[in-house]
């Protein structure tokens, strides 16, 4: 386990209703709430308020760090994320994460920080964004 | 004077140094176990009753769910001061944010006040017509301690004298 350095998540398929939910109450703009003004917008179809990519990015870099057995709590820091292109409805998101330095302590009690770097992807290859963070994971019996 | 309006500004029209404290909002413990089920599973955010034994003694906010709602409260102001404007919405897509902290836990009744303060203007011209801005965007609890810090690129469309 100590020597895996890349690690790829499950996937998690962006749907109308899920990104509709998310913008009414996060993000109410038209091209995230309506299909109609989301096509004659600037993305050019309905597409996911970038915050929920963020979040998704998290939660699917957390469940991939806790298949490799090791205990994720939460994202305490992010150095860079880059959106690089609109997440649409029916696109597979997936990351990819490359692990980095791990150092003792850190904001949260009873964890390690831990260096990673997200990339998420729409299911089809492309990258839809780019995340540099530190996340925060359990020492051993804590 | 439509430029008043800061949805409705060009890129050119927007000062760096400008702030505002543009929203608050008071986080319940039943938003954010819903909010925590979908983006953050773990008990410390979306099991009140199992987080009471964990690390922080007590539910928390998940620290997307901070964000998220900076994104509403942020909406909410632009369409205030956009009232009465015919679309002119020239405030494009963020494209990366920078340097995000989350500094001290947030709990069931908490209230977060938000600021946005712009720090900077790139001389980039993206895709022909927008200008990217810097602003620097933090929130404070109800004891004044601040929680939530993160700088954050966001376009805006450069005038026709560009």
């Amino acid at each position: 386990m100590s020597d895996v350095k890349t690690l790829t998540s499950g996937v998690i398929a962006l749907d109308a209703e899920a990104i509709k939910a998310f913008a009414s109450l996060f993000d109410p703009q038209p091209y995230h709430l309506d299909q109609q003004a989301a096509d004659n917008s600037i993305f050019g179809g309905l597409c996911a308020s970038g915050w929920q990519v963020a979040a998704l990015s998290s939660r699917l870099a957390g469940e991939a760090l806790r298949e490799a057995g090791m205990t994720y709590i939460t994202t305490t820091h992010v150095d860079s994320m880059r959106w690089l292109r609109p997440s649409f409805v029916g696109d597979e998101l997936m990351a990819r994460i490359s692990l980095g330095e791990q150092s003792p302590g850190g904001p949260v009690p009873d964890a390690h920080t831990q260096d990673l770097t997200v990339t998420v992807e729409d299911g089809a290859g492309h990258p839809v964004a780019e995340m540099q963070c530190q996340v925060a994971v359990a020492v051993e019996g804590s | 004077m439509s430029d008043l309006y800061l949805r409705n500004r060009w890129f050119e029209d927007i000062p760096v140094g400008e702030f505002h404290v543009f929203g608050s909002h008071t986080f319940s413990e039943l938003e954010m176990v819903e909010f925590a089920r979908q983006f953050a599973p773990g008990p410390e955010f979306a099991d009140p009753e199992a987080a009471r034994s964990l690390r922080w003694g007590g539910l928390v906010a998940s620290p997307w769910h901070l964000c998220a709602m900076w994104m509403r409260k942020m909406v909410d102001y632009m369409e205030v001061y956009a009232q009465g404007v015919n679309d002119g919405r020239r405030n494009g897509a963020g494209v990366a944010i920078h340097d995000l902290d989350w500094l001290e836990p947030v709990r069931p009744g908490h209230t977060l006040t938000y600021t946005y303060e712009i720090i900077s203007k790139s001389d980039k011209v993206v895709r022909d017509r927008w200008g990217v801005v810097r602003s620097r965007n933090e929130a404070f609890n109800q004891y004044g301690n601040k929680v939530l810090t993160f700088e954050i690129d966001i376009l805006a469309e450069r005038g026709e004298s560009a």
